[in-house]
């Protein structure tokens, strides 16, 4: 079985969490015996062929991406075509039994790419523009990307999504059955989470050590819903008192939730510390008390996923695929979306309350442990195997 | 001089449209049923005893009446022909008797023969037609090709979206059928236009056919040349020279006196004369069938022989022609093909696979002209000022869905997915043909009219959100590819 898997983002490129997801599943892909090639947008030093952890690794070169989202869709394009030339170069080189794109952002050159190979078409859904703007997808560029998405998972044999809840949004808004949809969840990899060596000096250096620590990360953009984090605040430092917030990642909306933050009288309760890298931030979730997340549309949850496997409570909205990554009560607290009330009394809950925090604690380490990557590879494996079988797209 | 003169390849190109439960006599599904019991059943046999390698042009809107005959469908058509056909010829050869023309009688009696040998096979696990010529693809070495959905003419599709609806929905009922597709597909009426290559080999395709008599002339040594064009596609010219052997309705074949004539007929149009007027005596048409096939197979011979002359190198003579001719309206056709198949080992003609015969004279490179196989050869008898409005309608129904696929929601998908399959059905270039041709009444506008309401309904549901109709379309494009049409 040898398997080309598309993806705009790959390490050393990173730009959000896909980079991550798709080396972990190439990785664990190449562990179980499947040939991995990789086809993605590189650096500027990357070599264009390597191979790195047992993976084949193909990279295009891009002008840097636009900021202006009218000329990113045109940008989109243009990587597309690029990713479709070296594709079919790869092509005339090896023989491919299946190509997996990740996402709308490179629907096109998968689409092409599995046409020439006469072999399936496999999608993963990250997330859907849809999903992101509230349905608000009638305008360009949204209708565009609405558009190529819903193309896209109408073409593929087989669609991935990393929950039920995806599945269900999925098979609704672009009119799917949803047997040609799969549940394959995201993984984790509790070793890689690795904080830095001092962390007290890094706690004292946003707290007392009398002061309770919420941290919040994410990108910051409307449907994170961190507004609704920093609605519930001022309830929770009059009840609780000595909370101090750290909100950890950038955005369009970072004016907007500071501003927000500065009325509700925050300015001295927490900070904005912008985007941080990886070592920082799992070193944030072995200091802070509570992780918040509060997201009005969420496919998975992976921050929750990540404070759960650092030992940090954490308290989900009850929506989205965070249903699924926090399913009960004996892992993490769930507050009513879209309701700061509601968060600031589950906080408030959590915060008084070390027994209950300490039980979490041990319960959430033993959950994790069922998101895998071996497992998640083998399950999308088992699904390149049996859509071999099923499609007649194949030589 | 190349001592290899090259290789003949018969290309049987197979279609009806979709007339399964769209009326029975004079027009609809008994246009099937003859075809299935005189053409199909007995070629599908021919082809596994001789194992000749023919290709064999399949429509994906004729495989999906043939998908029907294991159910009801099948049941009519066997009752077809143990009711109706049975009481015809026994009706016919009586009053023949009656009158004293027993030579006429004697001759319905045994042409009834033909449709019980058809009940027979259909009996014998005949009705599992689609899965026996599957079978002659993988074991045999028989070539199939596909075709566009509904057989459209290609190049008057007003839109890209719509070229991608008829190409990836033939494309890939012919992949769940037959288990992959080779890429070979069948140009609708051989309707070919500059720049139709690119979006074909979008789709996989990698050979089809086309004629370009009008760029060359009849008799041209181009015509034995396959052309490579730049999207990569390869056109095999058909050989008109070789195709009016047995196609033209003045000089060929089928129009000799001997043989069975197909006008005239009984009071239930059966067939007991020659074409000189006299009782029909097969065995005289069987011997001619086979004189004619030596004949053809030497005349192929020169034609490659030309060729080879002309250019030193070896040539594909490709001759392509209506399957239901042989059988249905050239009843010796199956003969001539039997004989012509046996004869030309004998004479030194190899045959091939048009794949195969592509790979072993090579290609050219060379201009395309737009073109048909039609008579004259342009679009004309699809596009002209007598069905200006069918062409009309199938334009405006093909713009409506597309304007209505961008944005669509998923509640209205099986709403769109019903537009789309109206749409297909009024797309086949039949309707057209019959009505250039008068050749069957006013069936061809009632079907269109049919279509374009239910096209028109459906439409309707997306607008007002309206009672969602029936997806499906009796069997119509079960493999609809409505991705096609939701491409950005």
């Amino acid at each position: 079985m040898r398997v080309l898997i598309l993806s705009w983002e790959y390490p050393p490129l990173i730009e959000g969490g896909l980079a991550r997801h798709v080396r972990k599943l190439a990785e664990n892909l190449a562990a179980q015996d499947v040939e991995v090639h990789v086809l993605a947008r590189g650096l500027e030093e990357s070599p264009a062929e390597e191979e790195c952890d047992g993976v084949m690794v193909h990279r295009v070169r891009e002008p840097e991406r636009p900021r202006d989202l009218t000329e990113f869709v045109t940008w989109i394009e243009h990587m597309n075509s690029d990713l479709l030339a070296v594709g079919v170069e790869v092509g005339d080189r090896y023989r491919f039994d299946v190509v997996h794109g990740h996402d709308w952002l490179v629907a096109n050159a998968s689409d092409h790419l599995a046409k020439r190979f006469r072999c399936p078409f496999v999608t993963t859904i990250h997330a859907t523009e849809f999903g992101r703007h509230q349905g608000w997808v009638d305008k360009h560029p949204q209708s565009y990307i609405h558009g190529v998405e819903r193309w896209m998972a109408n073409r593929a044999e087989r669609v991935i999504t990393c929950s039920a809840y995806m599945r269900e949004h999925v098979a609704d808004i672009y009119g799917l059955e949803e047997q040609r949809i799969a549940v394959i969840p995201n993984g984790i990899d509790p070793s890689e989470l690795v904080p830095m060596d001092d962390l007290d000096a890094l706690r004292a250096s946003f707290a007392a050590p009398d002061e309770r620590l919420v941290l919040l990360v994410g990108r910051l953009v409307y449907e994170k819903g961190f507004q609704l984090a920093l609605e519930a605040l001022p309830g929770l430092i009059e009840r609780v008192g000595n909370v101090r917030f750290l909100i950890a990642g950038s955005g369009t909306a970072e004016g907007e939730l500071r501003e927000l933050a500065h009325e509700l009288g925050l300015d001295d309760h927490g900070t904005f510390l912008g985007w941080i890298g990886d070592d920082v931030l799992h070193s944030l979730y072995r200091i802070a008390d509570l992780t918040v997340v509060p997201s009005i549309y969420e496919p998975f949850g992976l921050v929750a996923l990540e404070a759960m496997a650092s030992g940090c409570p954490c308290l989900v909205a009850d929506t989205g695929g965070l249903r699924e990554v926090v399913p009960n009560e004996n892992v993490g607290l769930r507050f009513h979306s879209r309701d700061p009330k509601s968060l600031a009394q589950m906080a408030e809950r959590l915060l008084t309350d070390a027994e209950l925090r300490d039980r979490l604690v041990a319960e959430a380490s033993e959950h994790v442990l069922t998101f895998d990557w071996a497992d998640v590879a083998r399950q999308a494996a088992e699904l390149y195997g049996d859509v071999l079988t099923t499609s007649h797209r194949v030589r | 001089m190349s001592r290899d003169r090259g290789a003949l390849a018969l290309m049987l190109h197979s279609h009806m449209p979709y007339v399964e439960g769209f009326g029975t006599w004079p027009f609809g599904e008994e246009w099937l049923w003859e075809a299935v019991s005189t053409v199909y059943l007995p070629l599908a046999d021919l082809l596994a005893d001789t194992g000749a390698p023919i290709t064999v042009g399949l429509t994906p809107v004729l495989c999906d009446q043939l998908e029907t005959l294991p159910g009801p469908a099948g049941d009519r058509l066997l009752s077809f022909l143990r009711e109706t056909r049975r009481s015809v010829h026994e009706e016919d050869s009586n009053g023949l008797e009656r009158t004293g023309q027993p030579e006429l009688a004697e001759e319905v009696r045994r042409a009834g023969r033909d449709y019980e040998n058809a009940v027979e096979m259909l009996e014998g696990g005949g009705r599992e037609l689609i899965a026996a010529l599957a079978r002659l693809a993988s074991e045999g070495q028989t070539e199939l090709w596909t075709s566009s959905a509904t057989h459209a003419l290609l190049p008057l599709l007003a839109s890209d979206a719509g070229l991608r609806l008829q190409l990836a929905t033939g494309i890939a009922s012919h992949e769940r059928r037959f288990g992959s597709f080779g890429g070979g597909l069948w140009l609708p009426e051989c309707g070919y236009s500059p720049g139709l290559e690119r979006e074909l080999a979008d789709h996989g395709v990698r050979t089809v056919c086309v004629d370009q008599t009008d760029a060359h002339g009849t008799g041209a040594p181009e015509h034995l040349e396959p052309v490579i064009t730049e999207a990569g596609v390869v056109a095999v010219p058909i050989d008109w020279a070789t195709v009016a052997l047995v196609w033209n309705d003045v000089t060929g074949y089928p129009v000799h006196g001997t043989y069975r004539d197909y006008h005239r007929r009984t009071v239930h149009d059966l067939r007991p004369w020659s074409n000189h007027g006299t009782p029909y005596d097969p065995a005289q048409a069987g011997a001619l069938a086979r004189e004619h096939a030596r004949d053809f197979v030497a005349r192929c011979i020169d034609r490659l022989d030309a060729h080879r002359k002309a250019r030193d190198r070896p040539g594909l003579l490709c001759c392509a022609l209506d399957t239901e001719l042989l059988g249905h309206w050239w009843y010796e056709g199956q003969i001539w093909l039997r004989a012509v198949l046996e004869e030309a080992p004998s004479q030194g003609l190899d045959l091939v696979g048009i794949t195969e015969g592509v790979e072993r004279v090579g290609t050219v490179q060379r201009d395309l002209v737009a073109s048909s196989w039609g008579n004259p050869k342009d679009f004309s008898t699809w596009d002209s000022p007598l069905v200006a409005e069918l062409a009309f309608e199938a334009r405006r129904a093909e713009l409506r869905t597309v304007a209505e696929a961008a944005r669509v929601r998923a509640a209205g998908m099986s709403a769109l997915e019903r537009a789309a399959r109206e749409l297909l059905a009024l797309q086949s270039s039949d309707w057209a043909f019959q009505v250039t041709r008068d050749l069957a009444a006013d069936y061809p506008l009632e079907r269109i009219a049919g279509h374009r309401a239910a096209h028109d309904a459906a439409i309707g549901a997306l607008a007002d959100s309206g009672a969602v109709p029936d997806p499906a379309l009796r069997n119509l494009a079960p493999d609809l590819d409505l991705a096609a049409l939701l491409a950005p």
